[in-house]
């Protein structure tokens, strides 16, 4: 993956120990969680949507 | 006998005599005002049609269904039983040395072929007032330069013992007696799953009643004027689908239109057409169209939509659908958002061939609204469940290969994998494989390995060059991982993920993305 091994590993390694990197990814996955739910309720067609006559 | 069938140059004005002749009802003038009649002379031109081959008395069995059912037993005479059929033909050949052809097959093989290699399908006339397009099969244009119609099939026709095929899928005008324009787009829909599902393919007047078996409680069905998308979900179980119905906004449709079509599943798109004519956008009205084909832009790189994941669906910039109104494969480019009464954002639109009441061309616009899929029921897992599974892995391939991709909470896409995501089958998958440059022993575990019969497939393309494809099982349950195995193309890169998922530090980041099932796999695969 673009010849980062080895700075990928020292990176994760950096990661698991970093106070900060936890904090965000943690407020990255509350974000992630509420995209997910908002996409799940924006697609999900009302009874009134699922009602209206195609007609022309 | 041989006043039944008749052989003649084409012109439209021919053929609109011919149509007229048809149906009794139908003046030239009144053809000729159609939009179909717009969308045929500018087809038949661009396809180079030559000859065509008028069947008189011709027994259409859709047709039949809806006369046994609803003509017959008008007081009028007016509406007969027989249709005609019309077949279209690139090269240049006259009555007589086709009635030749008959008589003396050996010494005429040549002409025989060439009737099969210049075929180009056939229209059905309808016997009625105003609508008169029948089942309707012609070739498509070429599938070229991102054009792609991945739903059409083989329809094998005979004239006089002389086999000809087209590749196709069938399309009609909605009779609107029998069928609304929601009708004629499910049997659109039919003609494709039918093949593939193995399911009954209704007549319109079927899928009419099918639908309205138990709504509207209040009211008659018949003459019909309109089905909703819960009478299409009643007609497509009928036929023993499971109907799937979203609402879409411009990346949902692109996206679920792709990954479906791809799977060769045709889709029921709902519409409210506007006229931009006047200052401010006029609803014309709801209206649904089946949709059989897409056209990628393969020069530029795909459009990109906020916050959401880079998907090879977003390089779509056209579609092509039935529209009863217009006719099969009409071609829909997607244009800019216009604003509209009673919604506070801008709304997506793409263009159509429509006319407004004042009969002006191209100031007809369609905001699309919701998508019904009709799917075999194994097909249990929809395709935002592989995107969010998707965009979980890109995320965390993203945060552990790039610096600085998640600040403040927000998560920057700094690798710009780009991800086809489509549904297929096990033997289809299979089967393009031989296409690939994978060989030798890890070619043959891939072709020997056990899969479900549905599956998705999520590929990474990094600068183009594909790297690995993630394959879903389809048929499991919707809480599963459903994960199967990944494909590699690119075994440096494969090798890469490999290997930092062997660190004990990354399946537990992994864990946090949600995607520690897909980071242990990798940790047991390397090539």
């Amino acid at each position: 993956m673009q010849n980062n091994l080895e700075e990928a590993i020292a990176r994760v390694k950096q990661y698991s120990e970093s106070r900060d990197a936890k904090q965000s990814l943690e407020s990255y996955q509350n974000h992630l969680n509420e995209t997910t739910k908002k996409i799940n309720e924006e697609q999900q067609p009302s009874v009134e949507d699922m009602r209206h006559k195609f007609t022309v | 006998m041989s006043d039944d069938l008749d052989v003649c140059h084409y012109s439209i004005e021919h053929l609109r005599d011919i149509i007229s002749k048809s149906s009794s009802c139908n003046t030239v003038e009144k053809i000729s005002n159609k939009t179909h009649d717009n969308y045929l002379q500018s087809y038949l031109n661009d396809q180079g049609v030559k000859t065509l081959i008028v069947e008189q008395d011709y027994i259409d069995h859709d047709y039949l269904e809806d006369y046994a059912s609803y003509y017959v037993r008008c007081f009028s005479e007016e509406y007969k039983r027989k249709c005609t059929r019309i077949h279209f033909f690139k090269n240049d050949f006259s009555k007589k040395e086709f009635l030749e052809c008959l008589t003396s097959f050996n010494e005429n093989k040549e002409f025989h072929n060439n009737l099969k290699e210049n075929y180009l399908g056939f229209t059905v006339i309808k016997p009625l007032p105003l609508s008169i397009i029948g089942r309707t099969c012609l070739a498509t244009y070429p599938e070229i330069d991102g054009r792609t119609f991945p739903v059409i099939r083989e329809y094998k026709v005979n004239i006089c013992g002389i086999e000809l095929s087209v590749k196709s899928l069938a399309f009609q005008e909605q009779d609107s007696t029998v069928a609304a324009c929601a009708t004629s787009a499910l049997w659109s829909l039919f003609q494709g799953t039918g093949k593939k599902f193995q399911h009954k393919i209704l007549s319109p007047i079927e899928i009419t009643k099918a639908a309205t078996d138990k709504l509207p409680y209040n009211t008659r069905t018949l003459p019909n004027d309109g089905l909703s998308f819960e009478m299409i979900a009643q007609g497509i179980r009928h036929v023993g689908l499971e109907p799937f119905a979203i609402m879409v906004d411009e990346f949902w449709l692109k996206a679920n239109l792709y990954a479906y079509l791809r799977g060769k599943i045709p889709v029921l798109l709902g519409i409210r057409l506007y006229d931009i004519d006047p200052p401010k956008p006029e609803s014309m009205g709801l209206h649904a169209i089946a949709v059989t084909g897409f056209k990628l832009n393969t020069h530029n790189d795909s459009q990109k939509y906020e916050g959401k994941m880079n998907l090879r669906s977003s390089r779509i910039d056209k579609i092509y659908a039935h529209d009863d109104q217009v006719g099969p494969f009409a071609r829909m480019d997607f244009d800019d958002p216009i604003e509209v009464n009673g919604v506070n954002k801008a709304q997506p639109t793409l263009t159509t061939s429509w006319k407004n009441t004042r009969k002006k061309e191209n100031v007809v616009r369609a905001v699309p609204l919701m998508i019904t899929i009709p799917l075999y029921e194994k097909i249990r897992i929809p395709f935002n469940s592989i995107y969010l599974k998707t965009k979980n892995l890109n995320d965390f391939l993203n945060y552990i290969f790039v610096d600085d991709v998640i600040v403040d909470g927000v998560f920057t896409d700094k690798l710009q994998i780009e991800w086809d995501i489509y549904l297929t089958t096990n033997n289809e998958y299979k089967s393009a494989l031989y296409e690939s440059d994978i060989n030798g022993e890890y070619f043959k575990e891939i072709l020997l390995s056990n899969m479900p019969r549905y599956l998705w497939c999520s590929t990474a393309y990094i600068e183009g060059e594909k790297i690995f494809d993630l394959l879903f099982d389809a048929t499991d349950v919707k809480n599963g991982s459903c994960f199967i195995i990944a494909v590699s193309y690119n075994n440096d890169s494969f090798n890469d993920i490999c290997e930092i998922c062997k660190e004990p530090d990354t399946i537990k980041i992994a864990k946090d993305f949600g995607v520690d099932y897909i980071a242990n796999w990798f940790k047991n695969n390397k090539i």
